[in-house]
C-alpha cells in the first residue's frame, strides 16, 4: 500500500467516521428512511402555505392539487372541515388526515393556518447524507440565560412558525477557535416538549451543507452545562423541498470555521 | 452498508474510500442493536427493571414479559401496568414491545441478562428515538421524606411563561407515587423514589416520556420536568392550601342546556347512532368525549364500565364519542374495538371525529370552552345536560380518584331518582 494510502487510513478514524456511535447511526437510517417512505416526507409535499380560503382538491383544484382526490377544505366558525364524496369530517390541527394515499396536515401558528398538502412519491427520494462522523465536533459548553424573558416568531424545522423563547447564549470552543451562539426554546405543538435549539450558519453553508442554515439540539448536561453535536446538524425541510419557507439565519449565529459533521445537502428536483 | 453512509462515501476521494468501506464494515457491526440475522429468543420470561436514556437521566420503569402461550408482557409505572399490544420476536435475537395505541415500540437486542435498543415514535418532524436498556428484576424502593407528601401547586417555567399544575406526592410499598394534574386531568402515575436528596418520579407510557425531579428546599419544592429525550421545564411550587390553584374540572366547559343534548354518529358497523333512537330516549345517558390514544380515558374507561355494571339495570345508558387518529373508519374502528375489549365495554362506541381540539368543537356547538379528553357529560332524562365533567383523576390519584369515582356515582344515583328509576 503507498505510503500516503497508508497514512491516510491511520488518519481515517477521526476523518471518517469509522467511530460513528451506534446511536447516531441508528438515528441516521431511520430518519432517511422516514424521508423516503412516510407518506408526509418533507419531500412529499406539494403545498405549504398560509390557508386564507377554501381549498379545492382534484380536477377543479390547483395545478399542485390536480391529481388528488376530490375534496374540498373549508374552514367554519368551529373549525376545519374536509368534505369528500363520503361525507363530511372535522380536521384537526398538527395532525396527519389521509385522503386516499394523500394525506393534510393543517398546522396552527401565531398569525394563521398552515396548510401542507403531501402526495404519493412519484420518485424515489435522494437524501443527500451526512458528513462522516466527527469526534472532535462534539462540544460541551455553557448556557447562559437572557437577562429577561424574551419571546419571538419564528420558522421551525418545518417551516411552521412558532413563539419561540430566548433559552440563552451558548459558549464553547471547536476546532480551536471559541464561540458563541444564541440558543432558542422551540415548542412542538401538541407536546410539553420544548427543545433548546441552535441555528447557525459556518463555512460549509452553501457548499456542502444548506445555504441557509442548520439546526442543532442542545443537549443538556446538568446546571447550566449542554453538549452541542455538530454531527446532529440537521436541514430545516425547505432543504428538501422548495416549498417549505426557510428561517432566515439567526444574527450573529455564523461560525468562521467549516464544520464538517452533520447533514449534507444537494438542491431538489421535481 | 446503509443508503446515507453510501452518499456520503460517495463525496470523499477515492483513495480514501478503500479505507471507509472497511472502516464502515465496522461502523455496521456497531449498528447491530437493528440486527438482520434470524435466530430465537434468548429467553425473554419475567421481569426487567428498564429505562429510557434521556438527557436529565434515567427514566425507569418495569416491564414483564412472558413466553409461554405466546409472547407477551406489560409495562408498568409502578403498580400501573399496561398490557403492549404486540410483543414479537424479530431476527438476530431481538424482540419488538409494541405500543399499538400510539404508534410507538421499543425495539431490542436481548442477551441472556440485557435488552439493549431504542424507544421509537413518529411525530411531525420525523421519527425520534430514545436509547432503552433493561436488566433482570425490579428497581429498589427508595422511600420518600414524610414532608415532600401530600399536594403542592406548582408553576412551571415561573420566569417565563407562567403554568399551574398540583404535584401530588404519596408513600407507598413501591417507594414514591403520585402524579401532575393540569386544568384538563392528571398525566398518570408517576412512581420513583429518592436517590442523593432529590426524589425522581416518571410516567412512560408509550406516548408521554415525563420525568419529574426536584428537592425539597425549606418550604418549597424545586425541579425539572423533563419532556422526552431533552426537552426540560423548571418548576417551583408551594404546599397546596386547599384555595383554586387550578380550574375546577365541572367549571371547564359550559353547555346548552335550554334544548336537549344532541349526537347523530356511526358506531362501528357504521349504524347511525342518536340521541333521539329509542334505547336513549327519557333515559338518563352518560355521553363520554374519550379517544383510544388518551392515557386518561384509558384512566377513565374502567369507571364508566363499573357505573354502567352497577345502573344499566335501572335505565343507565352510557355512550362513548370517539376522536380517533386518523378519520378512516376502518383504522379507527379497529382501535375503537380493540379498547372496548380491554375495557370489557359494552355500552356503544360510536366513531365521531378525530384527534384535536378542533373536532369535538365542530361536532359538539352544545359545548362551549375547551374539551379535554375525556370529557364527561351527565344528561338527565329530559336529554338536557346536567354536568359537564372535565378530564378525569385516575388511580394515580388514589383517594382522589377514588372520591371522584364515589360523586359519579352518587350524582348517576341521583339523576335516576329524578326520574323515578
Amino acid at each position: 500500500m503507498p505510503s500516503r494510502l497508508l497514512l491516510l487510513c491511520v488518519l481515517a478514524p477521526a476523518a471518517l467516521g469509522a467511530q460513528t456511535p451506534a446511536a447516531v447511526e441508528a438515528e441516521r437510517a431511520d430518519y432517511a428512511q422516514w424521508l423516503r417512505t412516510s407518506p408526509a416526507s418533507p419531500y412529499a409535499a406539494v403545498l405549504h402555505e398560509p390557508l386564507v380560503e377554501d381549498l379545492i382538491f382534484g380536477p377543479e383544484g390547483s395545478a399542485a392539487l390536480a391529481g388528488a382526490p376530490t375534496a374540498t377544505l373549508s374552514r367554519t366558525r368551529r373549525g376545519l372541515f374536509l368534505e369528500t364524496g363520503s361525507g363530511r369530517r372535522a380536521v384537526p390541527r398538527n395532525r396527519d388526515v389521509g385522503l386516499g394515499a394523500w394525506s393534510i396536515r393543517v398546522s396552527r401558528s401565531p398569525r394563521s393556518d398552515i396548510i401542507t398538502v403531501f402526495a404519493p412519491l412519484s420518485r424515489a427520494v435522494e437524501h443527500p447524507g451526512w458528513f462522516d462522523y466527527r469526534a472532535d465536533h462534539v462540544v460541551e459548553g455553557r448556557l447562559t440565560p437572557p437577562d429577561r424573558p424574551t419571546e419571538r416568531p419564528m420558522l421551525g424545522l418545518d417551516g411552521v412558525e412558532v413563539t419561540a423563547s430566548l433559552a440563552g447564549t451558548f459558549e464553547g470552543e471547536v476546532l480551536g477557535k471559541d464561540f458563541t451562539l444564541t440558543a432558542y426554546r422551540i415548542p412542538q405543538p401538541g407536546s410539553e416538549e420544548a427543545e433548546v435549539s441552535i441555528f447557525l450558519r459556518d463555512g460549509t453553508s452553501g457548499v456542502e451543507t444548506y445555504p441557509p442554515g442548520r439546526f442543532v439540539v442542545l443537549r443538556p448536561l446538568g446546571g447550566d452545562r449542554y453538549l452541542l453535536d455538530f454531527n446532529r446538524a440537521r436541514n430545516p425541510f425547505c432543504a428538501y423541498n422548495p416549498r417549505f419557507p426557510c428561517p432566515l439565519p439567526w444574527p450573529g449565529n455564523t461560525l468562521d470555521v467549516r464544520l464538517e459533521a452533520g447533514e449534507l445537502y444537494e438542491p431538489y428536483h421535481d | 452498508m446503509t443508503d446515507s453512509i453510501r452518499r456520503a462515501a460517495s463525496r470523499i476521494p477515492a483513495a480514501a474510500l478503500v479505507c471507509t468501506l472497511t472502516l464502515l464494515t465496522l461502523s455496521a457491526v456497531a449498528a447491530s442493536v437493528f440486527p438482520a440475522a434470524a435466530s430465537a429468543q434468548a429467553g425473554i420470561s419475567g421481569g426487567w427493571r428498564a429505562q429510557l436514556d434521556l438527557a436529565g437521566g434515567p427514566l425507569r420503569f418495569h416491564m414483564e414479559l412472558h413466553e409461554e402461550g405466546g409472547l407477551s408482557g406489560r409495562l408498568c409505572n409502578g403498580d400501573s401496568c399496561d398490557p403492549f399490544s404486540e410483543v414479537r420476536s424479530l431476527p438476530g435475537d431481538s424482540v419488538l414491545l409494541e405500543m399499538g395505541d400510539y404508534a410507538a415500540a421499543i425495539r431490542a437486542h436481548v442477551t441472556a441478562d440485557s435488552l439493549v435498543g431504542f424507544y421509537r415514535n413518529v411525530g411531525n418532524r420525523g421519527p425520534r428515538t430514545i436509547p432503552f436498556r433493561a436488566y433482570r428484576g425490579t428497581w429498589p424502593v427508595a422511600l420518600p421524606d414524610e414532608a415532600l407528601l401530600g399536594l403542592w401547586d406548582a408553576t412551571y417555567n415561573p420566569d417565563t411563561n407562567p403554568s399551574p399544575r398540583v404535584l401530588d406526592f404519596r408513600r407507598t410499598a413501591r417507594g414514591l407515587e403520585g402524579t401532575i394534574i393540569s386544568n384538563t386531568g392528571d398525566s398518570g402515575l408517576f412512581w420513583g423514589g429518592y436517590e442523593n436528596g432529590r426524589f425522581v418520579m416518571s410516567h412512560f407510557d408509550g406516548s408521554f416520556v415525563y420525568m419529574l425531579t426536584g428537592e425539597l428546599q425549606g418550604d418549597t419544592v424545586r425541579g425539572i420536568f423533563h419532556a422526552g429525550l431533552t426537552s426540560q421545564r423548571p418548576f417551583v411550587a408551594v404546599r397546596s392550601t386547599g384555595g383554586a390553584h387550578l380550574t375546577a374540572p365541572t367549571e371547564m366547559v359550559e353547555a346548552d342546556t335550554t334544548s336537549a343534548f344532541e349526537w347523530a354518529f356511526p358506531d362501528l358497523e357504521g349504524n347511525m347512532v342518536t340521541n333521539d333512537d329509542e334505547r336513549f330516549r327519557d333515559k338518563v345517558v352518560i355521553v363520554e368525549i374519550f379517544g383510544t390514544w388518551c392515557p386518561t380515558c384509558h384512566d377513565s374507561a374502567p369507571t364508566m364500565v363499573k357505573l354502567y355494571d352497577r345502573f344499566r339495570d335501572r335505565g343507565l345508558e352510557i355512550v362513548g364519542l370517539a376522536y380517533e387518529v386518523t378519520g378512516d373508519p376502518e383504522v379507527d374502528g379497529a382501535l375503537v374495538r380493540r379498547y372496548a375489549e380491554k375495557f370489557g365495554i359494552e355500552f356503544p362506541l360510536l366513531l365521531a371525529g378525530v384527534n384535536d381540539s378542533e373536532s369535538p368543537h365542530a361536532t359538539q356547538p352544545q359545548l362551549d370552552g375547551p374539551i379535554a379528553f375525556p370529557t364527561t357529560i351527565f344528561l338527565d332524562a329530559s336529554g338536557r345536560v346536567r354536568r359537564v365533567h372535565s378530564g378525569f383523576y385516575g388511580p394515580a390519584l388514589g383517594e382522589v380518584h377514588e372520591e371522584l369515582e364515589a360523586e359519579l356515582i352518587s350524582f348517576t344515583d341521583e339523576l335516576l331518582r329524578e326520574a323515578g328509576r
